[in-house]
């Protein structure tokens, strides 16, 4: 789960509001300023930059509760600039990292996987050790499930599904996840190998699929009507 | 009187046997004639009457033969109506049943003519299914193993330039 990254950012930005006390009356150009030198992602440091200190209390209280194990479904995540900024965060950012990792790192020994793992998350505090541990702990399938789960509750997301038969590298999944992003903004497209296809790829957006594989055409291909 | 007695003629004898005689007739008369005459006349009358009888019972006989014979010549002529009736009755019936006969040969060739395209259509379309059937189970045992992987990386990149 999510849960040890929301905890290490709530840890970092605890500590860096602890020690600016008046972030919040601050000119958002101040606040920038203030907060180059934090270890946060970016999404985050625009929200901050954007918020007023009463809204940073009230999602720091529904962030608490979503730590705390109240079920999403009951949290009053739609639309919340938080969830916002962290749908952002792993849509864009942390889904490119994913994206370079290749089919087969889900299945390798742990110790392999912790060694790959810091090629792709190389810094050094609390919020990548939980990225690295959210990637190698869970399988491909499980974080997809969670990020895909959390933009449709957040912003009403499409379910987008990119089946190819055999596993993409990475710069065509980037891409094609640009360009997934841009028809349907704030969704997590989950790449999926099905050998079945033979060639070409298909995608499908909630439930509806837009078919460019071989199986599709031989399918056509051999169900064509014979002239009588 | 004399002459009678010297031929030996009683003329008392032969008044007494007159008399007799006359007795006798009167005695008949009375006894014997009248009866029979009686009975005769009876009798006469009797089978008059049996005549008449029998002649009312004869013209009876013949009014109820005639009437028979009435009754036998209406029972034919309806006989007759009757059978011809029935004959035109039978003659519709199997001029109906030839052509209801007909219909129903028609319409069971007619099933069973669209019974046999149908089943030929079936039969066309199982093994247009099969030879389809056939060409896919070829095709993808050709193109799931003897297809390059680079053109199968290949196939992925244009079908997503198609797609973009």
């Amino acid at each position: 789960m999510i849960n040890s990254f929301l905890t290490a950012l709530l840890y970092e930005l605890v500590h860096f509001l602890a020690k600016h006390k008046d972030f919040f009356e601050l000119a958002h150009e101040v606040r920038e300023e203030k907060l180059a030198n934090l270890k946060v992602p970016a999404a985050f440091k625009h929200y901050l930059t954007q918020i007023s200190g009463e809204h940073f209390f009230k999602d720091l209280k529904i962030v608490t509760s979503m730590l705390n194990g109240t079920p999403w479904a009951q949290l009053p995540l739609k639309g919340n600039a938080f969830f916002k900024a962290l749908t952002e965060f792993f849509t864009v950012t942390f889904a490119a990292k994913v994206d370079e990792l290749s089919g087969r790192f889900y299945l390798l020994p742990y110790e392999t996987r912790v060694v790959d793992i810091r090629k792709i998350i190389e810094s050094d505090n609390r919020i990548a050790d939980a990225l690295r541990e959210f990637l190698i702990t869970n399988s491909y399938q499980e974080v997809a499930g969670i990020l895909t789960e959390l933009a449709q509750l957040v912003n009403g997301a499409d379910m987008v599904l990119v089946q190819a038969p055999r596993d993409m590298d990475s710069e065509l999944k980037k891409e094609i996840r640009k360009v997934l992003l841009e028809k349907h903004p704030h969704s997590f497209p989950v790449f999926q190998v099905n050998r079945g296809l033979i060639g070409g790829f298909r995608v499908f957006v909630n439930g509806t699929s837009m078919d460019h594989s071989w199986l599709s055409r031989i399918a056509k291909l051999t169900s064509l009507k014979t002239v009588s | 009187m004399e002459g009678l007695l010297k031929l030996g003629i009683d003329p008392l004898s032969i008044l007494i046997y007159v008399v007799n005689t006359g007795v006798l007739l009167g005695v008949l008369v009375f006894v014997l004639y009248k009866p029979l005459l009686k009975f005769i006349d009876e009798r006469r009358k009797q089978i008059s009457d049996s005549v008449d009888e029998a002649r009312l019972l004869k013209e009876e006989l013949d009014k109820k033969s005639e009437e028979a014979n009435n009754a036998q010549v209406h029972f034919e002529t309806e006989l007759k109506k009757e059978r011809e009736a029935l004959r035109k009755f039978a003659e519709e019936k199997r001029v109906q049943l030839e052509a209801d006969m007909a219909a129903t040969r028609t319409e069971m060739m007619q099933k069973a003519e669209a019974d046999i395209e149908a089943h030929k259509a079936t039969m066309v379309k199982e093994v247009e299914a099969d030879l389809l059937n056939l060409m896919k189970k070829i095709i993808l045992e050709i193109v799931q193993h003897k297809v390059p992987e680079q053109v199968i990386q290949d196939s992925i990149k244009d079908a997503w330039k198609q797609y973009k």
